[in-house]
């Protein structure tokens, strides 16, 4: 295994790690504080995900245009 | 091929990592049973406020499930722009991130229906809708569960997994067809 793919490795391991504990830290102080927003407070009005796909067609369409 | 002294560290990073997941699965799992429970000081919590901590955590895992989800999107959808020679054939390409696309955001859609419907039996005293939504909640994140596990997000599943679990618990039946 090459040096950087180590690294690579490391970070992802390093990512997997803080966002399970943010998520942890998040209940623990939820519990703490006895503080149960609801739901459209927590939830984003568009999701990371909707706006990704959502800019990766128009990349798609702008690439292949009207040919396809 | 090259001789590398830590030849094994794939191993040693997957083994790590499922450890940890584990960890953190288990201590998701503790956490929300403290939580809904109430043994953890949370005892005076209402049947209807547990509900809410329940749906409050599974928001705050569908978001940091999303966060993640966004970023591997971008990823291969614009690694198969790279390799595509057509828009069908990208379109095929990335139909499984399309789909993990709408399975959030129908599992968004049922976590603010579950809201309104725990709302009710705040108001009400009432839990007869929360459990009718709850098992539409509980399918809708099977689904977005199977679309992450088809576009190899599995380390990323087992906090969504808990949620699921949870969502179940508070269920009375199966979700009607086509009230997904």
């Amino acid at each position: 295994m090459k040096a950087l793919e180590i690294i690579e490795k490391v970070v992802d391991a390093a990512g997997v790690i803080d966002d399970g504990l943010t998520l942890i830290g998040g209940l623990v102080r939820r519990i703490r504080e006895r503080k149960w927003d609801q739901v459209d407070e927590v939830l984003p009005v568009s999701l990371k995900t909707e706006l990704a796909m959502a800019a990766a067609e128009e990349k798609a369409r702008a690439k292949f245009g009207a040919s396809s | 091929m090259t001789r590398y002294p830590f030849a094994r560290m794939d191993a040693l990073f997957d083994w790590l990592r499922a450890g940890f997941l584990t960890v953190v699965r288990l201590a998701v799992v503790a956490l929300l049973l403290l939580a809904v429970t109430g043994v953890c000081g949370c005892g005076d919590l209402t049947p209807p406020e547990r509900a809410q901590a329940a749906l409050t955590t599974g928001a705050d895992v569908v978001v940091a499930f999303d966060a993640e989800a966004a970023e591997r999107l971008t990823a291969a959808t614009e690694e198969a722009l790279r390799e595509a020679s057509s828009l069908a054939e990208w379109q095929g390409r990335t139909q499984p991130w399309k789909r993990l696309t709408i399975a959030l955001s129908a599992t968004k859609a049922a976590l603010l229906t579950a809201q309104a419907a725990v709302n009710v039996w705040k108001a009400t005293g009432d839990d007869a809708s929360f459990r009718s939504v709850a098992g539409c909640l509980a399918a809708q994140l099977e689904l977005l569960y199977d679309a992450a596990r088809s576009v190899d997000l599995n380390d990323r599943l087992a906090s969504l997994d808990t949620v699921v679990r949870l969502a179940a618990a508070y269920t009375d039946g199966l979700c009607p067809e086509g009230e997904r």
